[in-house]
């Protein structure tokens, strides 16, 4: 155990270089998600990667900023009334989405969760219904993970936290693929441009 | 919102693989153990934190199998926050700071008398508080060396950080998304391509 005077811990360490990547590099994670939105609106929210089939939508909760921390533009969207426009809106004036509510469907998984690109971080991770918590499910969950003695409920919770990051890996990954490769980030662009404009 | 809630947060960090055998995990545990969190009423500390059994964490005692489950390692970081509220430090400083200058004749406290006397008044006070705890969780995957967070928090992140440092000897790596896409880009043209993108414009 440890007692803690709050100036023995110094904040400041969570290393520059963290901080200082944070901020650098927000934009590929903001394009990520931007990308993932126009996706999501032309391709009904389908992605094939590998063998794993991906349906997902965005929920109606997006933030979206520009700039970085000493100059950020921010405008949040929520509830059902929020249309088309106002997110091309926003995203013609040069914002790219920073904070998402998104849902999924993975072979019998449905589940949701909101990401921030700043660092990655998942919140509200929550399944859709409770059908994952029969005997069957169980034991699949427990041979899946080879983890056992564990009670239902963490066990569930655990393979949910497994799922999503690795579901967010292999998008993150397909989108980075295009996002380097010049030729292809190209036709991508294009299309995300394209989208942004339709009026 | 953590492992026994509705809902889960989580920050994900890597860390380097480890082999786990039985001497390995005993190796862990008795580290564990050295700073898992133990109740004390005397205590008087703003902040105490040390490992709990994520499913008990109200409880001092917890065996190995109580925390490794397979190649998993399951913890509770348990953070107990005393505060004391502005307005009831104020107050009391006021009736004091009032008492001083009439027994000592004086007009006015000099600036460090001023800080001392608050100092000592917002230490008698949080003697008097009951500490809030709090717990988030952790997963830990050894043989992979991928690691949950149960919270989202950047202070609660740090405590967390902290005693993991403390406690095993290394500092776990935060996958943000800059280190997520190195770890996945998987060659070094591909990883210094990655260095030399600039913000898209999709105007």
């Amino acid at each position: 155990m440890e007692d803690i005077n709050i100036s023995d811990i110094n904040f400041d360490s969570h290393e520059a270089t963290v901080v200082d990547l944070i901020r650098e590099k927000a934009f590929v994670a903001r394009e990520f998600l931007t990308w993932l939105w126009v996706k999501s609106q032309k391709e009904a929210g389908t992605f094939r990667i590998d063998d794993t089939v991906i349906s997902l939508n965005f929920e109606r909760a997006l933030t979206l900023e520009s700039g970085d921390s000493d100059q950020k533009e921010i405008i949040s969207l929520r509830g059902q009334d929020i249309s088309e426009e106002e997110i091309r809106a926003a995203l013609l004036s040069g914002k790219k989405i920073s904070c998402a509510t998104i849902r999924l469907w993975v072979g019998e998984l449905r589940w949701h969760f909101t990401i921030k690109t700043d660092t990655f971080d998942v919140t509200g991770i929550r399944l859709d219904s409770k059908r994952y918590q029969d005997d069957d499910t169980f034991s699949f969950i427990e041979e899946e993970l080879n983890i056992y003695n564990l009670d239902a409920k963490a066990l569930e919770g655990v393979f949910l936290l497994e799922k999503t990051f690795e579901i967010l890996e292999l998008l993150f990954n397909k989108f980075l693929l295009l996002r380097i490769d010049k030729q292809k980030w190209a036709v991508e662009r294009t299309i995300i441009k394209e989208w942004i404009h339709k009026s | 919102m953590g492992l026994y809630s509705g809902s889960i947060s989580a920050a994900r960090f890597e860390v380097a693989p480890i082999e786990i055998d039985n001497k390995k995990q005993e190796e862990l545990f008795d580290k564990i153990v050295e700073f898992s969190f133990k109740e004390d009423s005397s205590n008087t500390k703003e902040i105490t934190i040390g490992w709990v059994c994520a499913r008990d964490p109200f409880s001092e005692l917890f065996s190995i199998t109580d925390i490794f489950f397979g190649q998993y390692l399951i913890l509770g970081l348990r953070i107990d926050k005393r505060s004391v509220p502005s307005a009831l430090l104020r107050k009391f400083y006021i009736q004091k700071e009032r008492a001083i200058l009439e027994d000592s004749g004086k007009k006015a406290l000099s600036k460090k008398e001023k800080k001392l006397l608050k100092e000592r008044i917002f230490y008698n006070l949080l003697k008097k508080t009951l500490a809030v705890p709090k717990i988030c969780e952790f997963v830990w995957h050894l043989e992979s060396g991928q690691l949950f967070f149960l919270a989202t928090q950047i202070k609660v992140i740090e405590y967390f950080e902290h005693l993991f440092k403390k406690t095993f000897g290394f500092n776990p790596k935060p996958m943000i998304p800059y280190y997520t896409a190195l770890s996945l880009l998987d060659s070094e043209d591909y990883r210094s391509k990655l260095n030399s993108i600039e913000p898209e414009r999709f105007l």
